[in-house]
C-alpha cells in the first residue's frame, strides 16, 4: 500500500527533471516547425505589420512545377549520393590503414582531421586561390609546368568541372568524420576473429566482408545517415565555392533572401523535410530488412 | 507535495519566460534606441562609439545601443529582424536595399524627410539625394551620410609608357585595353568584373547608361531588350577579352590594379586608401565611361528610421538622425575611411577637419574631381528623376549579373543572354 504513492512520486520527479529539456525542445524545435508550416501557406512580407495573405497550397504548387527546383533536386541528390559514398569509403579505407601500429601514428591521425576541423571559409578561400585562373597553383602545374592545357581551364566557371570540384571538396573535407568514427569501432574488433578467419583460409576481402563489415555496421549506418542529412542541406561550401552548382540549399537561400519570398522559402523547407524524412525511413527499413540494422 | 511541485513549476516557468522576455519597460522618461550599422572594424567602432557618447551627453534621456553587423550578413539580418519585428530603430542602408525596405513599408519616410529638411536639402549633393528619392519623388528613403563613386582608375605612368593619355570614351578605353593585353605574360588591359554578383551589374550599368540604355523605360516598364542595351553588352563582352580570365570579383580587380598587371581598373573610390598606402597617390587618374553620355556609378550610404515605432522611440531616432546630419558628425563618419567614403554634403567638403585630412590632401585635385562626379551619377532604375521601386527586386534577383557572367565567361551570345534575362525579369516583376 505504501509503495504505490512512492512510484507516483518518482514519475512526478522524472517529469519535473525532464521539464526543462522538453520545454526547450518544444520552444526551439517544435515551435519553429509549426510556425514554418504555417508561413508556407501564406504570401508573407518581411514586414510583420503587414498582414500576410492566405494562399493555400499555391506556394507548393509553384515550387513543384518549377523546373529550376526539379533540376536543383536532381543535382542535390547526385551531390549527396556522391559525397556520402565518397567520404564514407575514403574514411573507412584510411581508418583501416591507420588501424595498425606505425611510426608517427598519432601525429598523422591529428593531421588527417585538419580539413574537418578548419572553418569552411578558410578552406574555400584556399581552394579558390589554388584554382585561381591567374595565379593558382593548379593552373601553374597543369598549364605552365606539365602543359596539359593550352589555357588555364575556368574551373569554377563551368557547371561540369564546378560540380566535380565541389564533390571532391566535400569528400576531402568530410571524410575525417567517417575516419574517426570507423577508427573507434575498428579498435573494438577482437583480433582473434581475424585469426580464426585466416585459419579458415579467408582472403583479405573475405575477412573484410565477414568480420569487419558486420562489426562496423551500426557505425556505418549512423555515419551514412547523418552525412546524408548534412549534405542534403549543404549550403555554404557550395555557395562560397561557385555559382554554377545550384543545390537545393542555394535555391532555398535565394528564394528567402534574394527574393524575400518567405512563404515560398518556408514551403521549400517543408518539401525538403518530407523528402529527406522519406528517404531516411526507406533507407533504415531496407537496412533492417537485410538484417544488418 | 502537489503544491510544492506546482509552485516549483510556476517559479521555473516565470524564470524562463522572464529570460525570453527581452527589453524591460523601465523608466518612462528614458528611451533606448538601437542603431544597426555595418562598421564592424575596431577603429570604426571607436569613432561611432565616440559619436554616440557625444549624442548621449547632449541628450541624457536617450540611450543608443549599437548593433554592428558584418556586411556579408547585413541584408539577411535585416530580413530576419524585420520578420521578427525586432528591427532596430535606426538602420544604415545602401540605396538599393533602402528600396527593398521601402517596398515592404519598413521605412518611416516622414521622419527621414523632416530630418533632411531640417538639415537643409540644398546642402546635400543632388546626385546623392536623387539616389535616395522615393518613387513619387516626394520623399527620401534615408538621410545620406556618405557615398562612393565608381569609374575607371588608370595608372598614369603605365599609360604614358605607351603614349596614351586619359581615355575619354569607349573607343579609347578599348584601344588602351587592347594595347596592354599580353595573355601569355599574364598582363591585361583593364580589370573589370565578370562575376555573377552585384559588382558586375554596377560596372556594366555605367556602360549601358552611357549608351542611354536603362533597364526600365520612362513608364517604369522593363526595357532591357533594346538595341542600346545590346550594344553595351556587346562592348562589355569585347572589353572582357582584355581582362583576367574567369569570374573576377572585387578582390581580383583590386589585386590586378594594385600589382600593376593592368593599367586600368573599374572600381569604387575604395581603391584609394590602398593606393595611398602604397605611396602612389600622384600616379592615379580617374576617367568616366563615356559614349553618348557620361555615366558614373555611385552609391549613397544612408541612415534610415524604421516604421511602426512608438512615439518616444520615433522622436529619439529623429533626434539622433538630426545629430548625425550635423557637418562635424558627418565628417567624422566620412573620415572613418578617408578616400574610400566620399562626402555627400558640401558642408563636409568645406569642413576644416575634412580638408586637413592627409589622405584627402594626398590626392589633391583628384578629390575635387571625384566629389564633382557625384553629379554625373546614373543608376539602373532611375529614369528622368524617377527612382523606380521595382529596381530593388531586379537587382536582388541577380538576373543582370547572370547575364553579364554568361556573355563574358559562359560563352553565351549577347542576344540569348539578354532574352534570358528579359524572360526571367518579366516573371519576377509579374
Amino acid at each position: 500500500m505504501k509503495r504505490k504513492p512512492k512510484k507516483k512520486n518518482d514519475n512526478k520527479l522524472a517529469a519535473l527533471l525532464l521539464f526543462p529539456s522538453i520545454f526547450l525542445i518544444l520552444l526551439l524545435v517544435a515551435y519553429p516547425m509549426v510556425s514554418n508550416l504555417q508561413i508556407s501557406f501564406f504570401e508573407q512580407s518581411i514586414n510583420p505589420n503587414l498582414d500576410p495573405t492566405f494562399i493555400g497550397f499555391e506556394n507548393y504548387k509553384e515550387i513543384l512545377t518549377d523546373g529550376v527546383f526539379l533540376r536543383s533536386l536532381g543535382i542535390t541528390f547526385l551531390y549527396t549520393f556522391l559525397t556520402v559514398v565518397g567520404s564514407t569509403v575514403v574514411g573507412l579505407a584510411v581508418a583501416i590503414l591507420f588501424n595498425r601500429p606505425f611510426k608517427f601514428r598519432k601525429i598523422s591521425r591529428s593531421l588527417i582531421i585538419a580539413s574537418y576541423v578548419a572553418p569552411s571559409i578558410s578552406l574555400v578561400f584556399a581552394w579558390k586561390y589554388m584554382f585561381n585562373n591567374n595565379y593558382g597553383i593548379i593552373n601553374y602545374v597543369t598549364v605552365d609546368v606539365l602543359h596539359l592545357f593550352d589555357q588555364a581551364p575556368l574551373w569554377f566557371d563551368r557547371p561540369g568541372s564546378s560540380f566535380v570540384l565541389v564533390v571532391i571538396f566535400a569528400i576531402w573535407r568530410y571524410f575525417p568524420y567517417a575516419f574517426i568514427s570507423f577508427l573507434a569501432i575498428l579498435q573494438t574488433i577482437d583480433n582473434t576473429l581475424y585469426e580464426a578467419a585466416e585459419i579458415d583460409g579467408a582472403s583479405a576481402w573475405e575477412k573484410f566482408k565477414v568480420v569487419t563489415l558486420p562489426a562496423i555496421m551500426p557505425v556505418l549506418i549512423i555515419v551514412v545517415t547523418l552525412r546524408a542529412i548534412w549534405m542534403f542541406y549543404m549550403f555554404e561550401d557550395v555557395y562560397l565555392l561557385t555559382n554554377q552548382v545550384n543545390t537545393l540549399g542555394i535555391y532555398l537561400y535565394e528564394t528567402a533572401f534574394a527574393f524575400n519570398d518567405l512563404g515560398k522559402a518556408a514551403s521549400i523547407s517543408v518539401i525538403l523535410f518530407i523528402i529527406l524524412f522519406a528517404v531516411i525511413i526507406l533507407m533504415r527499413k531496407r537496412v533492417n530488412a537485410d538484417g544488418n540494422g | 507535495m502537489n503544491r510544492k511541485y506546482l509552485s516549483f513549476f510556476s517559479i521555473l516557468l516565470i524564470v524562463l519566460l522572464a529570460a525570453c522576455g527581452g527589453e524591460e519597460a523601465g523608466d518612462t522618461e528614458n528611451v533606448t534606441i538601437e542603431f544597426m550599422h555595418s562598421s564592424v572594424e575596431q577603429e570604426r567602432l571607436a569613432v561611432i562609439t565616440e559619436l554616440i557618447e557625444k549624442f548621449q551627453d547632449e541628450n541624457p534621456t536617450i540611450t543608443v545601443e549599437q548593433v554592428p553587423v558584418e556586411e556579408d550578413a547585413y541584408n539577411t539580418k535585416v530580413v530576419t529582424l524585420a520578420s521578427a519585428g525586432q528591427l532596430p530603430e535606426i538602420v544604415e542602408v545602401g540605396q538599393d536595399y533602402a528600396k527593398v525596405m521601402d517596398k515592404d513599408e519598413l521605412i518611416d519616410k516622414e521622419v527621414v524627410q523632416a530630418v533632411i529638411e531640417e538639415a537643409g536639402a540644398d546642402n546635400f549633393y543632388e546626385g546623392a539625394l536623387k539616389l535616395l528619392a522615393t518613387e513619387d519623388g516626394k520623399s527620401y528613403t534615408g538621410l545620406p551620410i556618405s557615398g562612393w563613386v565608381q569609374g575607371i582608375w588608370y595608372n598614369k605612368k603605365m599609360l604614358e609608357s605607351q603614349g596614351f593619355e586619359e581615355p575619354e570614351n569607349w573607343e579609347q578605353v578599348m584601344e588602351v585595353a587592347k594595347a596592354f593585353t599580353d595573355t601569355a605574360g599574364k598582363k591585361y588591359g583593364i580589370a573589370i568584373p565578370t562575376v555573377e554578383g552585384g559588382f558586375s551589374e554596377q560596372v556594366f550599368s555605367q556602360f549601358a547608361l552611357s549608351n542611354n540604355a536603362n533597364v526600365l523605360n520612362a513608364d517604369g516598364e522593363l526595357a532591357i531588350n533594346t538595341p542600346e542595351m545590346k550594344e553595351a553588352l556587346q562592348y562589355y563582352q569585347e572589353l572582357a577579352q582584355y581582362t583576367m580570365p574567369g569570374s573576377n570579383d572585387t578582390t581580383e580587380v583590386n589585386d590586378a590594379f594594385m600589382n600593376e598587371s593592368v593599367p586600368m581598373a573599374i572600381y569604387s573610390t575604395y581603391i584609394l586608401p590602398g593606393v595611398f598606402d602604397q605611396g602612389k597617390a600622384e600616379n592615379i587618374g580617374f576617367a568616366i565611361p563615356t559614349n553618348e553620355t557620361k555615366a558614373v556609378y555611385g552609391s549613397a550610404s544612408a541612415l534610415t528610421v524604421t516604421s511602426g515605432l512608438e512615439d518616444a522611440q520615433k522622436e529619439a531616432a529623429q533626434q539622433f538622425l538630426t545629430f548625425m546630419a550635423q557637418p562635424e558628425n558627418m565628417t567624422k563618419w566620412v573620415l572613418m575611411s578617408p578616400g574610400g567614403a566620399q562626402p555627400v554634403s558640401d558642408l563636409v567638403t568645406e569642413n576644416e577637419e575634412y580638408q586637413s585630412n592627409e589622405v584627402v590632401n594626398a590626392f589633391g585635385d583628384l578629390s575635387t574631381e571625384i566629389a564633382s562626379s557625384f553629379n554625373d551619377i546614373q543608376v539602373f532604375g532611375l529614369v528622368d528623376g524617377k527612382n523606380y521601386l521595382k529596381m530593388g527586386d531586379i537587382t536582388s534577383s541577380g538576373e543582370i549579373p547572370k547575364m553579364i557572367n554568361g556573355v563574358t565567361v559562359g560563352g553565351q551570345s549577347v542576344d540569348i543572354a539578354i532574352e534570358g534575362a528579359e524572360a526571367s525579369l518579366k516573371e519576377i516583376l509579374k
